[in-house]
């Protein structure tokens, strides 16, 4: 008999309360007037009954079952710790698959390693002989060589130099440089690294004018240049550097003093920064790299006006950055003809005094192309404006360092 | 549908576009054509096969079990693109969360499973399950490798260097040891 049609007066059967003595005089009353209310009182308790029974009975199966299923946990637990505690043999491992897992183990070339510890290579030379002899084989593992670190001696950094271009064998190298360490020690890296000019794929220098020599000339693989100039002392002579044998060379980054005063073969170009520069001086360049696809520029704050316009058929994406105190009064983007541009991120000083409309603009000479505009740095105007200016751009986002 | 067989004679009826992350198994297929042969993988055992052709929405490595997993990540600027400013933050961004992720999905195993594995892919050519994730510091991703002592401890790997030759390792790398 399910307990919701039993009358709920008769839980006043329950207890001795002296309350419900009364209550109980009436119930009994009740029950001998009515004897089907008797019966139905009888199975109910008989139902309470046997449901504690039952609930008793559940209690023990499940106490049974934790026991088990603890005896289990006890168990699996030894079998993992036995598993766990087998030791493959490690240094049975073939040569070229230990060698494989070496190069994986790195950051992939030609990301950052440092020369010592365990982002570098050497540190895989130290487990023993075998493995040692797997990584000193292994020219690829030394072919990235980032000079910058002058917590390390200058005296330890050219022997790693040497003993790691020795290593990596005929590889072609990832060199950094970004010299702290005063002229001397510069001159002193820099008739190192010019040797090794054939064999340069990605090289990242922070150096004085006067060491170009050393590389402008035949790096012929060449891919990738970094080159930030440093302010020479006064007195001496900066000399405009053609740089030639470059036939490799598609990616540039350059700050404003390399800018003014390096020459490289800029047409053959895809990719191409210029840092802390002002728009003047990115002109000439500009107009030169007709082939580039890729272009940042990160501007200083420049009241001169310059009136050539900068043609660039080929650029998919254009980053205009600055800093934040820039004054409002430069308006970039209407020097720059893009009919190829799919993306744009610029910052909003850059846009001039009025933001929206010169997106607009810019948007509507650039052909339709653009898929996607990033407004950077602190705003002065509110998302929905340009939201309502840019209604033809799939993708509209907002970043600025601050807020993430 | 391709049919594998195991070395220990299970079949298997995988979808292709999963066997053919193997580069052995692909090249099999453009040699025969289509067909309802079996492929015969005599180096491969069934237990390993199915972590090797197990389906998965993103890369998946494979640990070995009893070390610290890590979801901190960092990321690796490649030069050959520019430095892209907002962009590359964007990408940054994304890498951030994919490596997260995908740290999310090891597979943690005991030391033999790991090596049958590698020997496995070794053998089928699937270069992204030449697990390396063993042997890279636990603390931070692509943070480079263990420390050695570290290595040697988890293998069982011997120490041969003489004093001399360790006295010469610990040089090599002492700038490290003092930051």
């Amino acid at each position: 008999m399910p307990y919701s049609d039993v009358p709920t007066h008769l839980e006043c059967y329950r207890g001795n309360d002296p309350v419900a003595v009364p209550l109980q005089a009436s119930t009994a009353k009740a029950e001998t007037a009515c004897p089907d209310l008797r019966s139905r009182k009888l199975i109910m308790l008989s139902t309470l009954e046997s449901d504690r029974a039952h609930v008793v009975a559940l209690a023990a199966q499940i106490l049974d079952l934790e026991n088990s299923i603890s005896a289990l946990r006890v168990e699996q637990a030894q079998v993992q710790s036995r598993l766990d505690s087998y030791k493959y043999p490690v240094l049975t491992l073939p040569t070229e698959i230990v060698t494989q897992i070496f190069i994986r183990v790195l950051p992939p070339y030609p990301g950052y390693l440092s020369l010592t510890g365990t982002l570098s290579p050497t540190s895989l030379t130290h487990l023993c002989h075998q493995w040692r002899e797997i990584a000193i084989s292994t020219p690829s593992l030394w072919r990235t060589i980032d000079l910058s670190d002058n917590n390390i001696p200058l005296e330890q950094r050219v022997n790693i130099f040497s003993l790691w271009s020795e290593r990596s064998r005929s590889c072609p190298l990832s060199v950094e440089f970004d010299g702290e360490d005063g002229i001397n020690s510069m001159s002193e890296v820099m008739a190192l690294i010019a040797p090794q000019r054939t064999r340069l794929e990605h090289l990242k220098l922070g150096i004085f004018p006067s060491h170009l020599p050393a590389i402008k000339n035949s790096m012929p693989v060449l891919h990738h240049l970094h080159l930030e100039l440093r302010n020479p002392r006064s007195g001496s002579e900066i000399k405009p550097t053609p740089f030639c044998g470059l036939p490799l060379l598609r990616s540039v980054v350059l700050n404003d003093l390399a800018a003014s005063w390096v020459t490289l073969p800029w047409t053959q170009l895809t990719s191409l920064g210029l840092y802390w520069i002002h728009i003047h001086e990115c002109v000439p360049v500009l107009q030169q790299t007709s082939n580039l696809i890729h272009c940042e520029l990160r501007l200083c704050h420049s009241r001169r006006v310059h009136g050539s316009m900068i043609i660039l058929p080929s650029l998919e994406s254009l980053v205009l950055n600055g800093p934040d105190y820039i004054q409002p009064i430069m308006e970039c983007l209407r020097y720059f003809i893009t009919p190829s541009l799919r993306l744009l991120a610029i910052h909003e000083r850059l846009l001039g005094k009025d933001p929206a409309r010169s997106l607009t603009e810019f948007v509507s000479k650039s052909g339709g192309n653009i898929r996607e505009v990033c407004i950077t740095g602190k705003r002065s105007v509110p998302e929905t404006s340009y939201r309502d200016a840019l209604q033809s751009v799939p993708r509209l986002y907002f970043s600025h360092p601050d807020s993430e | 549908m391709v049919l594998l067989v195991t070395s220990d004679n299970e079949q298997f009826q995988t979808e292709k576009d999963i066997v053919e992350r193997s580069v052995l198994i692909k090249n099999m297929l453009e040699d025969v054509g289509e067909s309802d042969q079996p492929i015969p993988l005599p180096n491969v055992s069934s237990s390993v096969l199915k972590k090797v052709t197990q389906p998965s929405t993103g890369p998946t490595e494979i640990d070995v079990r009893g070390r610290y997993l890590s979801t901190a990540s960092t990321t690796v600027e490649s030069p050959s693109r520019p430095p892209i400013l907002e962009q590359s933050q964007d990408e940054t961004r994304k890498r951030t969360t994919d490596i997260s992720e995908w740290d999310q999905k090891f597979i943690t195993v005991d030391q033999e499973m790991l090596f049958e594995i590698i020997l496995a892919a070794n053998y089928l050519d699937i270069k992204s399950l030449l697990c390396r994730r063993w042997l890279q510091d636990g603390s931070q991703h692509d943070q480079g490798a263990r420390p050695p002592e570290e290595i040697r401890k988890l293998f069982n790997i011997v120490n041969d260097f003489t004093p001399e030759e360790e006295a010469q390792i610990k040089k090599e790398n002492e700038w490290a040891e003092d930051r």
